[in-house]
């Protein structure tokens, strides 16, 4: 696979993402808003050291780590659909036109989209431990590791969407719907562990649940490094099935698009 | 399927709606596979999506194939650095391909604020960065103004000029008359014609158009007269004049004698050239396509 092509197509990624405002809001300023709305919600850094407000800022802890995994995944929709409207506009011609292959496309989407996620995971950390009193207290480490490996699965998802979807508006429409379940499912507003048996087992089939149990090792102070590395890794084989299944479906040739 | 375009030729892909003009350029660009057999060009095959064979061939889509939130110039950088060229090249080729269109002066410019007709001049520099040998133009005109489609056809004209090998689709007979050398004839994925328009002109069964004016317009009467003569197939009259659609222009003498014997002989006559139009209906018929 040829560099200079997969730097252009990532550099054009970048540069459409950057220009569209709504994407931009959508994941930076609408997940910091919520959290500052929570923030206030919980009562956080009121300087209160009692069990009551390690409690509350536990939970804000796990909510603050929900609304990043929750943002990131309405990023990978943008991504994937992304994908999409270039198809619907007709761009895809002129891309395979190119000598440029599937896997260079597809490369390329997938690199820009875990680079906007990494940033966007720095923006929000960094703001929380600035502006709303999110302390890292189990692994910094751990923390690193859950945001590189979340940050490849969201884009890897963003490219299964792309593969998946006949249209864009259908695209957007099913995935929505499929982010809600999986932030509901995987634990993000509420820990997991206060699920019953059933769901819980139910949960381990779903990303985001490894995602936030991660991010929650991660910042809670009895958390560490070794606790973070299983969540990882389970978010790894995510990550490696959602790409295999993008590749093996999407559709380049445009004869056989829909 | 096979046919020849030399390098400083334009040939014309003229076909009703879903003749396959489209896809034979897929085809011939790799945007679309092939269901069976290869695709040739230059004695090469098109193989693969990373073929080699693509950076010797410029694809024009229909579609405005451009990236409207970015500008021109961000554009050709895109698209030029998919063909691997080094950034030095690529920034001269940019230049190049701007001034051509007549852009330079817009290249930071958003395309999202561009009229159709530098919109359509946009998506030709996208496909001539890489300089290509073969221009594969498919209705690179569509939708612009007279004014811009005339400005696009002295460019591909200036291209051919400059030795490229320019296969233009379209389904406007004036353009094609105006530009191309050869014209291929498309009909449901088939070749039904292939040669010079002037070869064509002469082969083709095409209906012969007498035009002939009048100081006052010609009575019911005379109209019949002509219109039951041998070898007439229709005939139109608007105030004073009168088109007479003739099976061959060996009937001509004949109805024109007829006319110049009445009392309101004609003023002028003349006839009308086979126009490439005549010479496509004929070959394709005139049902409706979808």
């Amino acid at each position: 696979m040829s560099i200079r092509p997969l730097y252009s197509l990532i550099r054009k990624d970048l540069a459409v993402f950057l220009t569209d405002r709504r994407a931009v809001i959508l994941s930076f300023a609408a997940p910091l808003l919520l959290a500052g709305f929570f923030s206030f919600a919980f009562g956080v850094s009121d300087g209160d050291v009692g069990p009551a407000a390690r409690l509350r800022d536990a939970m804000f802890a796990h909510v603050f780590a929900g609304l990043a995994v929750q943002f990131l995944l309405f990023s990978s929709i943008e991504s994937g659909v992304g994908l999409l409207l270039e198809r619907q506009k007709g761009l895809w011609r002129r891309l395979q036109a190119a000598p440029i292959s599937k896997f260079t496309l597809l490369s390329a989407r997938a690199i820009s989209s875990g680079l906007i996620a990494l940033v966007m995971l720095t923006v929000l950390i960094n703001a929380g431990i600035t502006f709303f009193g999110i302390e890292v207290k189990g692994s910094i480490g751990g923390l690193l590791l859950i945001s590189l490996i979340y940050a490849t699965t969201t884009s890897s998802l963003g490219l299964l969407i792309a593969a998946l979807g006949k249209t864009p508006q259908a695209a957007r429409s099913l995935s929505v719907l499929g982010v809600l379940i999986m932030v509901m499912l995987g634990g993000a507003w509420m820990p997991a562990s206060g699920f019953p048996g059933w769901l819980q087992t139910v949960s381990a089939l779903i990303p985001t649940r490894w995602a936030i149990e991660g991010f929650d090792s991660a910042l809670s102070p009895t958390g560490s490094f070794s606790e973070v590395l299983p969540h990882a890794a389970r978010l790894a084989m995510f990550t490696v099935a959602f790409a295999a299944l993008a590749v093996w479906r999407f559709r380049w040739d445009e004869s056989n698009a829909a | 399927m096979s046919f020849s375009v030399e390098r400083g030729q334009i040939v014309g892909l003229l076909g009703p709606n879903g003749a396959g003009k489209s896809t034979i350029l897929g085809m011939l660009s790799g945007v679309v596979r092939p269901t069976n057999g290869t695709v040739q060009i230059a004695g090469h095959t098109l193989a693969g999506d990373a073929s080699p064979l693509k950076k010797r061939i410029g694809f024009v889509p229909q579609e405005l194939a451009l990236y409207d939130e970015l500008s021109s110039i961000e554009n050709l950088r895109i698209f030029g650095g998919l063909y691997s060229m080094p950034t030095s090249a690529l920034y001269a080729s940019i230049a190049r391909v701007l001034d051509l269109v007549k852009l330079s002066d817009r290249a930071h410019d958003r395309v999202k604020g561009f009229s159709g007709g530098m919109k359509r001049r946009l998506n030709l520099a996208v496909s001539l960065l890489h300089d290509p040998e073969i221009l594969l133009l498919d209705e690179a005109t569509a939708g612009v103004d007279p004014q811009s489609c005339w400005a696009l056809i002295e460019l591909f004209r200036q291209l051919a000029s400059e030795g490229k090998a320019i296969v233009f689709s379209t389904h406007h007979m004036a353009e094609a008359e105006s530009l191309c050398d050869h014209v291929v004839i498309l009909d449901r994925g088939q070749i039904v014609a292939r040669d010079t328009l002037r070869n064509l002109r002469g082969k083709a069964n095409a209906p012969i158009v007498l035009r002939v004016d009048f100081h006052a317009p010609p009575d019911t009467e005379m109209i019949e007269q002509i219109r039951d003569r041998p070898g007439v197939i229709d005939l139109r009259a608007n105030g004073g004049h009168v088109l007479i659609e003739l099976e061959r222009l060996s009937h001509a003498p004949g109805i024109l004698e007829h006319l110049f014997k009445g009392d309101n002989p004609p003023t002028h006559f003349e006839s009308e050239q086979v126009r490439l139009e005549s010479i496509f209906r004929t070959l394709t018929g005139s049902t409706l396509r979808d």
